[in-house]
């Protein structure tokens, strides 16, 4: 049996889920111009999304699915190329780290993030981007293009 | 989502494979591979150990009622950390397994079970559940609070007093008593719901291996029966109290950055509320930022979480977003179908907060005499909530009863005199206008 008060939270009345399609992208500038990208996203989620499209699901697969579905785009009109830096299972959260260089920093890049979109109608995708002291949220639903970081 | 670990809960859930203070799990950098199949992506956490070492056991032993409990209690703790809804669907298929497998001493597996099921606003099977358990075990004390919680989500007031004065001499039992608190607080008993989660933390803050977690819930729930009535600043103390605990928890986060938004501090809410979304996407953190960005002027900032919001609960089968109804309500929107799916929830859900959104709902459609009804019962348990007082005080006022209107309007600023950062204002300016009787 378990016991009553190990139940505690489990049962606790604050508790209710309200569970939501949804990833966390975290954008930081960890140098001048170079940009670390962590991805987390429901492991379940992210192979479906990734079995749509390919043979296998390894690292190749995952980037690859990642650069459809991301793009930094620099004010003057070039998209950073993303490199791949690893990826790590912790529990359901797939935690993708990539990388990108921006010369200028995250100021004026317009992002778009529509990882999952292609699987639910009701996909929030936040990004939350770290420059110059601040924290800036950009929400992506199902059907948004790019949005410019300030 | 957050990669927020459990780890002290379920580690002794799951017969102490981990033991200790629950920990933010900072993923870190890992070198490039180029290694094919799933198998790659093996979860290291200990919580993950921990699932993955009882799934083992339970694909070994198709019997094992015991491994599937506590495997179904692992998946239920995951999914609150993640909000997954497949950890969730996978908690629930195990604990009915295990119920099936063992009906008889396996008293966890009911409360599991039911648990998994509120978690997801599936009530009336919960009841269903906890009631056959009791009635296996009717001296089980627990098993009492909780059905007796769950009446009290249904609006089965009466079974709730009659199953909460049968453990009131038992009420500092924690897993008592949190249940026994939340009853009290729906019956307008808030001080002393607020002092009873404080005797319960103070019993378990001396105690051995306790999870932080569980330290941090109480400091949450006593935080936001403190914010609802009136007592921002031993609200502020005790959510403080728990972030020194956890940090990054997106609940304390989330209920700080309202408890800013309520004092109209915008700057705090905004920088709070992102904190709390850098770890999990939550409707009421949503709200709460819309709230903040509309305040300060930044209309597209509110546009965009609004939408999110929009987008994210339309795909919500079932139990509507409360919150959500009632943001839409404020803002004229979807009235008719927030009428719709209120009378609907009560006809198997008839608690106060039910009653509260119909009769507001109704109240926004027109339809006063009805909406009386409503709120007369949304106030009938004398709740310590100034929100539902302002809403029923409202609704007396468009059904024109002014004498009712000025009591609920009163109650609402005792209650909580910054209770919203304009409705509280708005219920000042109503009692001004209204004439003495």
């Amino acid at each position: 049996m378990i016991s009553p008060l190990l139940l505690f939270l489990a049962l606790s009345p604050a508790g209710r889920l309200h569970p939501l399609h949804t990833t966390h992208t975290e954008l930081e500038e960890e140098a001048p111009g170079v940009i670390r990208i962590q991805v987390r996203a429901f492991t379940d989620d992210l192979f479906a999304a990734v079995r749509a499209r390919e043979p296998v699901i390894n690292d190749s697969g995952v980037a690859r699915y990642l650069r459809g579905a991301m793009e930094l785009r620099r004010p003057d009109g070039g998209i950073a190329g993303l490199t791949w830096v690893g990826i790590r299972r912790d529990g359901d959260v797939c935690l993708i780290t990539l990388g990108a260089q921006l010369p200028g920093g995250l100021a004026g890049v317009a992002v778009r993030q529509t990882i999952h979109t292609e699987l639910f109608s009701d996909q929030v995708n936040v990004v939350q981007a770290r420059y110059a002291g601040r924290r800036v949220s950009l929400l992506f639903v199902p059907g948004d293009r790019s949005r410019t970081l300030p | 989502m957050r990669a927020q670990a459990l780890t002290g809960l379920i580690g002794m859930m799951a017969g102490g494979l981990s033991v200790g203070v629950a920990v933010k799990v900072v993923p870190p950098l890992e070198p490039p591979n180029r290694r094919t199949a799933e198998s790659l992506y093996e979860p290291p956490s200990r919580r993950g150990d921990d699932i993955a070492f009882y799934e083992a056991r339970a694909s070994r032993d198709p019997y094992g009622a015991r491994d599937r409990a506590v495997l179904a209690s692992l998946y239920l703790a995951r999914a609150r950390g993640s909000g997954s809804d497949h950890d969730l669907a996978r908690a629930e298929e195990l604990a009915r397994e295990s119920d099936r497998l063992r009906s008889r001493r396996n008293a966890g597996t009911a409360e599991v079970l039911a648990a998994t099921l509120m978690a997801q606003h599936k009530f009336a099977e919960a009841y269903e559940v906890m009631g056959k358990a009791l009635a296996r075990d009717s001296s089980d004390l627990v098993h009492r609070a909780t059905l007796g919680e769950i009446a009290l989500e249904l609006g089965n007031y009466h079974e709730a007093d009659r199953l909460f004065g049968s453990v009131a001499l038992s009420r500092f039992e924690p897993a008592i008593g949190i249940r026994y608190a939340r009853w009290l607080e729906v019956n307008g008993r808030s001080a002393e719901a607020r002092a009873l989660f404080e005797t319960l933390r103070a019993r378990l803050a001396g105690g051995f291996r306790i999870p932080a977690e569980q330290l941090a819930w109480l400091d949450l729930r006593i935080g936001e029966l403190a914010a609802r009535n009136g007592q921002p600043a031993l609200a502020k103390s005790a959510f403080r109290r728990g972030l020194a605990l956890l940090p990054d928890d997106a609940r304390l986060l989330g209920a700080l950055a309202r408890l800013s938004a309520d004092r109209g501090a915008w700057a705090d809410a905004i920088q709070l509320g992102e904190r709390a979304l850098a770890q999990v996407l939550d409707p009421a953190t949503l709200i709460t930022l819309w709230e903040a960005h509309a305040a300060t002027g930044n209309r597209d900032k509110a546009k965009e979480y609004e939408r999110a919001l929009e987008v994210a609960l339309s795909g919500r089968p079932g139990a509507m977003h409360r919150a959500w109804a009632l943001f839409l309500l404020d803002r004229g929107l979807k009235v008719n179908k927030v009428v719709t799916d209120a009378l609907q929830e009560l006809s198997v859900r008839r608690d106060v907060y039910g009653y509260d959104l119909a009769a507001w709902a109704l109240l926004r459609a027109g339809r006063f005499v009805e909406a009386g009804r409503y709120a007369d019962s949304a106030v009938s348990r004398g709740t310590c909530d100034a929100g539902l007082n302002y809403r029923a005080g409202r609704v007396a006022l468009g059904a024109g009863d002014s004498t009712v209107a000025r009591a609920r309007l009163r109650r609402a600023l005792e209650i909580n005199p910054r209770f919203h950062p304009s409705l509280a204002d708005t219920a000042r300016r109503i009692l001004e206008q209204l004439p003495e009787p």
